[in-house]
């Protein structure tokens, strides 16, 4: 009984201890879990921090690329407006070279016509000088003729006076030789009186060759002399002659090269008439070919005229039908028509375009404004408004910029504003203009409040000077710049 | 023989560009001119046209007036009219229609498309 009591009360401790073996078992592996679990959550804190600490450092990052974009965009949109800026500076100067490039050729246009006219006067000057000395040439050659003929019928009374000469001596030698014979045959009376008779004959055919220049009393010796220097009178007048009449020959050359001018006029009037309303009909056509050929005017200027008349009427047409442009849905396509109209090809409308649309720019082109605005590039920017009006604008948005750009340009009007921010004024900028020789008569219209402007115009303006409220009123504003620009032209011209 | 056309136009700068356009046409026209209604009335009926082009606005009778009359009358009611008309209003367009024109061309002109037209009515 007492041994299984102890053995009972041994299994109790035994079941004890194990118990209490467990319960530490369980407390160690509680405290190892403890702190297992503390080193996790450090681990974990220590994590959380590196990650905060990562967000932090790649917010930062992201600050600076964000950073480092807005920088580059800054950059860009800086380098844009350099680019622009740069483009419209050349877009001014090149409108300005081809408006001086389109004056330069009408100017050379201009003088050329006046040159041709000038050497048409001259040449026609010099056809009539020519004529005159074909005229006295040709009086020199008949009075030469004249006196030729002349010196051949003195020629012939002498030869006619040389034969009386002959003859009365054969009749002196016959008078002697009777006298002989009536001596021997003593019959003298009536022989005496007939040779008395004979004597008085002789001496007055004597007494009458004793008239003519050439002595008859020496003829033989100075006839030959006297032929000798007739004749090389003669030569030299033959030279002469000739001359004169290779001088004719040129001259007559020169007539008909002014003859064939004439028949290039006729031919050339006749064109006009056909090529008035355009290329003229097939029939027309052929028959201002056979006026041509009529004329004798060679293939190829012929073709020049048509060609140069062709041009001209086209060019007339153009003028008067773009004067009346207002009427006109589109000028181009009108142009266009009469081009077809008038058969001017591309390359020859091309070729003359500068010619042909000189009028019409000039018409067109009112000059070059330089605007300085602190407007530019917002809703009340009025560059859109000027450059539908004709104008070419160049923008500076400070007085500054302004006169950095204006030896460019050159503008023809300046339109300027009078207050800016962190810049000169537009009242300072215009005295500075002012006090440039080259510009101080350009027209300078400053825009600005009304009270200013009220106060600018009882004030200090000159007469290329004006000034003009904001907001803008552009019926107004085109009134101010047609006065101030029609004022410059005058000064200009006054200059001129 | 030469068709004749009848310009109803008050505005001479109109005319001169319409006889300059017809000019440069080669077409073989006579153009006759008018400066109102009532003159081209008188003309139309003296020697009827071809063709007629009239201006609608215009001093002394307008062509809104004129057409109605050339259009009742037995010598000129067979004659095709081309109403000019400053803007293109639709309800203009539909009007002249309906008073018996037998097309409509709103100004400004192209001479190309005047001339097209024409040619048109005129069968040339």
């Amino acid at each position: 009984m007492a041994e299984a009591r102890l053995r009972q009360e041994l299994e109790a401790r035994v079941a004890e201890e194990e118990r209490k073996r467990r319960e530490l078992e369980d407390r160690v592996a509680r405290k190892e879990l403890e702190a297992r679990a503390l080193a996790e959550e450090q681990r974990r804190k220590e994590l959380e921090a590196r990650i905060a600490a990562e967000e932090q450092r790649r917010k930062e990052l992201e600050a600076r690329l964000a950073a480092d974009e807005q920088q580059r965009r800054e950059e860009e949109a800086r380098k844009e407006e350099e680019r622009r800026r740069k483009e419209l500076e050349a877009r001014a100067a090149e409108e300005e070279r081809k408006r001086r490039e389109l004056e330069a050729r009408a100017a050379a246009e201009e003088r050329r016509r006046k040159d041709l006219e000038a050497r048409a006067a001259v040449e026609e000057q010099r056809g009539r000088e020519l004529e005159a000395r074909i005229a006295a040439e040709e009086k020199r050659r008949r009075e030469l003729e004249a006196r030729l003929t002349a010196e051949e019928e003195r020629r012939r009374e002498q030869e006619a006076r040389a034969e009386q000469e002959r003859r009365r001596r054969e009749l002196e030698e016959r008078a002697t030789e009777d006298e002989r014979t009536q001596r021997v045959t003593a019959s003298r009376g009536a022989e005496e009186q007939q040779t008395k008779e004979l004597a008085a004959r002789v001496a007055k055919e004597r007494q009458k060759p004793q008239e003519v220049p050439i002595p008859v009393a020496q003829p033989a010796a100075r006839q030959p002399s006297e032929e000798q220097e007739k004749i090389i009178e003669m030569r030299r007048q033959i030279e002469e002659l000739t001359q004169a009449l290779e001088q004719e020959k040129r001259a007559r050359e020169e007539i008909t090269k002014r003859n064939l001018q004439k028949a290039v006029k006729q031919l050339r009037v006749a064109l006009e008439v056909a090529w008035v309303n355009g290329a003229p009909v097939e029939k027309a056509a052929d028959s201002l070919h056979e006026l041509a050929l009529s004329l004798s005017i060679p293939a190829e200027v012929e073709q020049s005229i048509i060609r140069e008349v062709k041009l001209e009427m086209y060019s007339r047409a153009v003028k008067e039908v773009i004067a009346k442009r207002k009427l006109l849905r589109s000028s181009s396509s009108t142009l266009e028509w009469l081009r077809k109209v008038y058969q001017v090809s591309v390359a020859e409308y091309l070729e003359n375009e500068s010619k042909f649309l000189l009028d019409l720019v000039a018409d067109q082109y009112k000059g070059t404004i330089l605007l300085v605005s602190k407007a530019i590039g917002t809703k009340e920017d009025p560059t859109p408004r000027l450059k539908s009006a004709g104008y070419a604008v160049v923008q500076a948005v400070t007085p500054e910029s302004a006169l950095e750009k204006i030896e460019k340009v050159n503008p023809n009007l300046i339109l300027c504003d009078t207050e800016f921010p962190d810049s000169l004024s537009g009242v300072r900028f215009l005295h500075v203009m002012r006090a440039n020789s080259k510009f101080s008569f350009v027209p300078f219209i400053l825009v600005g409040e009304a009270a200013e402007v009220a106060q600018l115009k009882s004030s200090e303006l000159k007469p290329n000077e004006g000034a003009i409220r904001r907001p803008l009123d552009y019926e107004e504003l085109t009134e101010l710049m047609n006065e101030k620009l029609a004022y410059f032209r005058e000064y200009i011209s006054a200059l001129a | 023989m030469s068709k004749v056309v009848l310009l109803v136009e008050d505005d001479e700068d109109n005319r001169d560009l319409v006889s300059f356009v017809l000019a440069r046409s080669r077409m073989d026209v006579e153009l006759e001119t008018a400066e109102n209604g009532q003159e081209a009335i008188d003309m139309a009926f003296n020697r009827p046209p071809d063709l007629i082009l009239m201006d609608m606005q215009m001093p002394v009778m307008d062509g809104w007036q004129a057409v109605p009359i050339l259009k009742a009358d037995e010598r000129t009611k067979g004659i095709p009219i081309i109403a000019f008309t400053a803007q293109a209003k639709t309800e203009d367009k539909a009007r002249t229609k309906e008073i018996g024109c037998a097309e409509h061309y709103s100004k400004p002109m192209d001479p190309e498309e005047l001339l097209t037209l024409i040619r048109k009515y005129l069968n040339i």
